[in-house]
């Protein structure tokens, strides 16, 4: 890979990495989930209904920026 | 005026216990604007308690602040304390929730049946704990327009996607604000924007009607009318004879059965108000 090609994953290693980085009492919410970071990282490597959902977000704030 | 905010305590539910917190900075708008608050939670909350208060004091303005659902709001783990066929009971009233999915159907419902407006929002809500004062000031952003004189709900609907905006770039991490703006696109406030529909026939009422009787209008009465205008073609044209019956006949026992089947819509109507 040169400096300048971009793949797709890096989003996804990128959002994985700061997940790991956050403490471990860290916590957000989703309908009537709660999720720790643990369970955040674990579902997130797992459960690729919820990856698609979060990278989507992503996605859409990057759009959103870029839109503001 | 009375206000009845639904703020209930699912046990062991981490998600009901911040909404009910959040729920505080509404009833302090409603006291500032001189209502009478019936403040109905803090624990579950059933059906008949929820029913009762709506009978009872019959409040202008109906906070539901917990978890929802596509069709309904929720208030204890056993069954759902208001759904699709209360909706009518909205008439006439503002409901301003911050529950997840509801505006999705259940606020529809309410709108079509008359509610003054219906605030809520067709996603599943998210919010984090880092940034739980940015959510909690911008989902209460819309009653607190509404009571400090507002009252054109396109407007107040602007004004909350505003607020989202401005608490996205006071957000202080990515993860905050992915989540702000995902429950931004999820509001809707209807009355200020009119509900969407995935069915062709609605779609098309919406066109011919408008977007009030558009709505307004029941299944019943838009599958009544297609069948009406498909006889009656088949009786001016006098074809699709069945068995040796001319097609007259068939056409007049279409038109019959679009009248009965917009008539027990129209029935059905009158008797849920």
């Amino acid at each position: 890979m040169t400096d300048e090609s971009v793949d797709p994953k890096q989003l996804q290693e990128a959002i994985l990495r700061y997940l790991e980085a956050r403490p471990p009492d860290w916590k957000w919410f989703m309908g009537r989930n709660t999720f720790s970071r643990d369970e955040t990282i674990q579902r997130f490597k797992k459960d690729q209904k919820f990856r698609i959902l979060v990278l989507r977000s992503a996605l859409l704030k990057a759009i959103n920026d870029f839109k503001a | 005026m009375e206000a009845l905010v639904v703020r209930p305590i699912l046990e062991g539910d981490e998600v009901s216990q911040y909404s009910y917190r959040w729920a505080e900075d509404v009833i302090s708008h409603l006291k500032s604007a001189n209502f009478n608050v019936n403040d109905l939670g803090g624990r579950e909350v059933s059906k008949t308690e929820l029913f009762e208060a709506l009978d009872s004091k019959d409040p202008y303005v109906v906070v539901h602040y917990d978890h929802g659902q596509e069709d309904a709001w929720i208030g204890n783990r056993q069954e759902p304390i208001f759904s699709m066929s209360d909706a009518h009971m909205l008439s006439g009233r503002i409901a301003y929730s911050m529950n997840c999915l509801s505006a999705k159907k259940l606020g529809v419902a309410a709108w079509r049946e008359g509610a003054r407006a219906y605030v809520g929002y067709v996603e599943e809500f998210a919010f984090t704990q880092d940034g739980e004062a940015l959510f909690r000031e911008a989902v209460g952003h819309g009653l607190y327009l509404y009571l400090t004189g507002l009252t054109d709900w396109g407007e107040i609907k602007r004004r909350m996607v505003d607020k989202f905006n401005e608490m996205i770039a006071a957000a202080r991490d990515p993860w905050t604000a992915m989540w702000l703006r995902s429950d931004r696109d999820a509001l809707r406030v209807y009355n200020g924007e009119v509900p969407e529909s995935g069915c062709a026939f609605r779609r098309a009422a919406l066109k011919l009607l408008g977007p009030r009787v558009g709505w307004r209008v029941g299944r019943g009465h838009i599958a009544g009318f297609a069948l009406f205008f498909f006889s009656f073609g088949i009786a001016l044209w006098e074809v699709g004879g069945i068995r040796g019956l001319p097609g007259g006949y068939v056409g007049l026992a279409g038109m019959l059965l679009a009248f009965l089947l917009m008539y027990s819509d129209y029935v059905k109507r009158i008797r849920r108000r």
